[in-house]
């Protein structure tokens, strides 16, 4: 029977070996490749990938392969070949713990959100900041008591993408995207048809390479703004830049409403928010590095004013997700930065780990006689 | 044996004391603040002296010259101890730099290189420009050379204010300025330095031609007071505890005690007491010397309250004398040779003093991170210079136990090698200062400190075990393979089997607990960080292996192959990764450290190499001879 056949292929302790194998190879030259392109990239490449095209050609299985080839071998020999007898039931314990483990690293792959929150003193923030992805903000500022932001987020950074809401007068074509540019002051005013308008009259982006520490990254876009009423021929209608971390927000006013448009990392917003009432920072006495540093912060949810301590180690847990002191900005006023974390396969680590260390201690001290005793 | 022998040795030196020498017991026990830690004068002297000579104790034709004797010599002494040849410089480039006559024994003196340095200054103020990774290792040296100096003339400096140097023979003079004595020291006339600069300033102003014998006294002496004057930019030597609730945790140094204004009747008699110090020295009194030290002690435990625990500070001298892992790896060493000597006479009593020696080794290696545990309040596994003892310890630890259960010498022969390798190479990380430094905010938890990297560091030692006993399969193999069957080779197998799973046992458990810390700290169990990476590949490899074995794929040769193998892979994980100095595990880099693991680990694999190869070969041999 074929079924029977793959299956015991994949549960054997030979499939794991040669699978293993490939883990190693990746796990080796993803770890040296990271002091070259930074742990992001060599993350997504190496670990976090289906297929790796070496030299742009030739694709070879990438992180996730090797890992899910184990899980099912592993999940094929617990469940189809492993008879419980005493001398085994050590291993069969801990298999059942790796698996664990397997599950928990798929579901915070799959489930897991992680950014960070930066809080001055005195200020309450609701929302935290992704490490990594991009988002482009259309911000409408025309109501005076509150902002309504139109968030578009990394698929639509493309060249070719439109961006358009239904409550938006006006649609953007992406023309150009680089998540890391270089900027080169316009020598001359190109002659062409676009209406340049604003940073886009001045300057040119233009695709950098990526740096090591992805923190570093500048990302850009250029775009028309297309009013979805051909008609209208407003002022601010042609083609705009917009880079992260911008000198000049880029405004622009439409049908008589305000709008700012910018690129900024995501922002993912919590049911709450918290605020940050002091940060301390000790250290080591008559040296400048630190001893400890904690936030006092109030947690606000609704009605719900509760004091709080984020310290190193000791984090602050509230309707799953986690805030970790990360570090923290001197200047005028202290700013606190907080590690936030919404993770569904917190627990599973913990228990695993118990499971495997029972099971293999288990199976060290049954076979321990046989490995350690003196030949007669 | 070894311990009674050192105990009695202590206990009858210390009454070599009394008044034909000066003491420095008293004085090297008093307390002071020096990069975040409270410890003894004793451990201060020999990380300035460590840093600047290589050793802590200066190597002399007629005497040794200890940290102390140094230190102190260079306070009350400094026109001798600016001739004494301390200053290590071995790279050629640097001495060619800043142009020093080249010495043959590769040491300068003070007054040498502080003349070079003052003339490269504005070559040396450029390079420190330059950020330190783009530097050449010369220029490197050349800038931890100049702040080693800086850092030596502050201490040389530190008491100045005490010390009595100016000299005021008019009784105008005198008078003016209140001294009632001709030699007297900046701090007697502190009170008194505005009417000073104020005459001083009248004298210059009033245009005079000549001035009389006691104005250009007074000029000069205000020429004199502003130059030691500059020293209260001594920070280093904080020798004064805070007196005053608000001073916080700051200890002074003399200077600043005077300048902040943290004084108190004791820190007056604390500069007394000092003051006294000084030509004691410089007469030979040795009387006086040592009875002042024995003041000077009392006082400063009595400032510093219960900031300081004169027990830990007395265990603390007691382990900076003792050099604990000196005496350990003397005695590893002493068992290797033994036990080779076992093998040309005396069979079993050589084995058994091996085994005697390997034993009284480790225990001096336990008790000396035992008491680095008492005295920094923490596990011995905070740095990578305290994983190198700690592994080592372990790895002699395990090999006891082995030799104790299947004895025949193996045991002794695996502990005596690592004992041997581990601790020297901590011996390497030992001139980067303070080993006894403090920790970073994140490392700073008992409980993970204690868990994760001493399981991790368990698993490290247990790999070397593994590695080790492969080694000798190996060989043994290669010989039987020869010569036929000489030794039980199918044991060793299965011994080298339970001592992967023992490794996979604590490699595993380890890595978990890092993840479950980074958890607890940072919010992730895993971020595919070189150390993480590092610590999964040790895991992956004993389980590639293991599994390897059960399926058939390796017979017994291979797997001790990959075995062997396996130290290279504990080695890259350990040292490796901070070679790539990414993450947020980049702590504790070594310059040294790429060469030297390099070699070994070429060594590792071509050895574990060759040997499958050859045996092979036999095997193969064999298989067409009988066939």
């Amino acid at each position: 029977m074929l079924i029977k056949k793959i299956i015991d292929q994949l549960g054997s302790a030979k499939f794991f070996f040669y699978s293993c194998a490939w883990l190693i190879i990746l796990l080796v030259q993803g770890t040296i490749a990271q002091k070259y392109i930074g742990l992001y990239q060599a993350q997504n490449i190496y670990f976090s990938s289906w297929i790796i095209w070496v030299n742009d050609l030739v694709p070879i299985p990438g992180g996730y392969i090797p890992m899910g080839v184990i899980f099912f071998g592993l999940a094929a020999k617990i469940i189809f070949k492993s008879p419980l007898k005493k001398r085994t039931i050590g291993i069969y314990i801990t298999h059942i713990g790796a698996l664990m483990l397997l599950v928990g690293g798929l579901l915070t792959a799959m489930f897991g959100q992680e950014g960070s929150m930066t809080i001055p003193e005195g200020d309450t923030v609701s929302f935290y900041t992704d490490y990594h992805k991009v988002e482009l903000a259309i911000i409408d500022q025309s109501n005076k008591e509150n902002d309504t932001t139109y968030a578009f987020q990394d698929g639509y950074l493309e060249e070719g993408e439109t961006i358009k809401h239904e409550k938006l007068p006006f649609r953007l074509e992406v023309l150009k995207y680089c998540r890391n540019c270089n900027i080169h002051r316009k020598t001359t005013v190109a002659n062409s048809n676009e209406k340049l308008i604003g940073f886009a009259k001045r300057f040119k982006l233009s695709n950098a390479i990526l740096k090591i520490e992805d923190s570093e990254n500048r990302a850009g876009v250029v775009f028309r703004l297309i009013p979805n009423d051909i008609n209208n021929k407003e002022d601010s209608v042609g083609t705009y830049s917009v880079i992260e971390f911008m000198p000049v927000e880029q405004t622009l006013k439409f049908e008589g409403k305000d709008y700012i448009i910018g690129l900024r990392h995501q922002r993912n917003h919590l049911p709450f928010s918290i605020k940050l009432i002091d940060f301390m920072k000790e250290n080591h006495a008559s040296t400048a590095m630190a001893k400890s540093y904690k936030s006092e912060v109030i947690l606000v949810d609704n009605n719900i004013n509760q004091r709080n301590l984020i310290q190193m180690n000791d984090p602050l847990r509230y309707k799953g997700y986690t805030f970790y002191q990360a570090s923290f900005m001197e200047g005028e006023s202290q700013t606190t930065v907080l590690a936030v974390v919404k993770n569904v396969g917190r627990l599973f680590p913990y228990i695993s780990s118990i499971i495997m260390c029972f099971g293999l201690l288990i199976h060290l001290i049954l076979a321990s006689p046989k490995l350690f005793k003196r030949e007669s | 044996m070894f311990k009674i022998l050192i105990t009695i040795f202590v206990f009858l030196n210390s009454f070599i004391v009394s008044a034909s020498e000066f003491s420095y017991s008293d004085l090297s026990m008093i307390p002071v603040l020096h990069e975040g830690r409270i410890k003894p004068l004793d451990t201060f002297a020999r990380v300035h002296l460590l840093a600047i000579y290589g050793k802590s104790t200066i190597k002399n034709k007629t005497k040794n010259i200890s940290a102390n004797v140094w230190m102190w010599e260079t306070i009350f002494e400094p026109e001798v101890a600016f001739d004494r040849r301390v200053f290590d410089i071995r790279n050629t480039e640097v001495v060619e730099a800043l142009s020093l006559d080249l010495n043959q024994s590769h040491f300068y003196t003070f007054n040498e290189i502080s003349v070079a340095l003052r003339a490269n200054f504005e070559s040396i103020s450029k390079l420190r420009q330059i950020s330190r990774k783009s530097q050449t290792p010369a220029q490197r040296q050349i800038l931890d050379l100049y702040m080693k100096t800086l850092r030596y003339y502050e201490i040389a400096r530190s008491f100045s204010l005490v010390e009595k140097r100016f000299i005021l023979r008019s009784e105008t003079n005198q008078k003016l300025l209140g001294v009632n004595h001709i030699l007297f020291s900046y701090k007697d006339i502190i009170g008194k330095l505005d009417v000073l600069s104020k005459k001083v300033d009248d004298y210059k102003s009033s245009n005079k031609d000549k001035m009389n014998s006691d104005e250009q006294e007074l000029i000069s002496l205000y020429d004199e007071v502003s130059r030691i004057g500059m020293d209260d930019r001594t920070t280093v030597f904080r020798i004064i505890p805070p007196q005053f609730k608000h001073s916080g945790d700051n200890w002074f140094s003399p200077w600043q005690a005077l300048n902040v204004g943290a004084g108190t009747p004791k820190t007056v008699e604390f500069y007394r007491l000092f003051s006294i110090l000084g030509p004691a020295y410089k007469i030979r009194d040795y009387k006086l010397f040592n009875d002042t030290a024995k003041s000077l002690k009392t006082l400063s435990f009595e400032m510093a309250n219960d900031r300081v625990n004169e027990t830990i500070l007395g265990l603390e001298i007691k382990y900076n004398k003792f050099e604990l892992f000196y005496s350990a790896i003397a005695l590893y060493i002493f068992s290797f040779l033994l036990l080779s000597a076992s093998f040309l006479f005396l069979k079993s009593r050589m084995q058994k003093a091996a085994f005697i020696s390997l034993v009284t080794g480790f225990s001096l290696h336990a008790a000396g991170l035992v008491l680095r545990c008492v005295i920094m309040n923490r596990p011995p596994v905070t740095t990578l210079y305290e994983s190198t003892l700690f592994v080592g310890a372990i790895a002699v630890l395990f090999a006891v136990i082995l030799e104790i259960v299947k004895k025949g010498g193996m045991g002794t022969f695996i502990g005596s090698i690592l004992g041997t390798v581990l601790l020297f190479l901590s011996f390497g990380y030992l001139t980067d200062g303070d080993s006894m430094g403090m920790l970073a905010a994140v490392l700073d938890t008992n409980f993970w400190l204690a868990t994760h990297v001493v399981t991790i560091t368990i698993g490290y030692g247990c790999c070397f075990v593994a590695g080790i006993l492969s080694h000798v399969y190996l060989v043994q193999k290669y010989l039987e393979t020869k010569n036929g069957k000489l030794f039980n080779t199918k044991e060793l197998a299965r011994n080298i089997l339970g001592a992967a799973l023992v490794a996979l046992f604590f490699s595993v458990l380890g890595t978990i607990l890092g993840g479950i810390w980074a958890d607890q700290s940072w919010g992730r169990f895993w971020g595919w960080d070189p150390k993480e990476n590092g610590a999964m590949l040790i895991c992956l490899w004993l389980l590639f292996l293991i599994h390897g074995k059960i399926s058939g794929v390796l017979k017994d040769t291979g797997f001790a192959v990959g075995m062997v193998i396996t130290n290279t892979v504990v080695a890259l994980a350990w040292f490796g990764v901070n070679l790539l100095a990414v993450g947020l595990h980049s702590y504790g880099f070594t310059e040294n450290i790429a060469l030297n693991l390099l070699y070994f680990c070429s060594s590792e694999v071509l050895f574990a190499v060759i040997f499958g190869v050859l045996i092979m070969i036999n095997k193969n041999d064999q298989r067409k001879k009988t066939a």
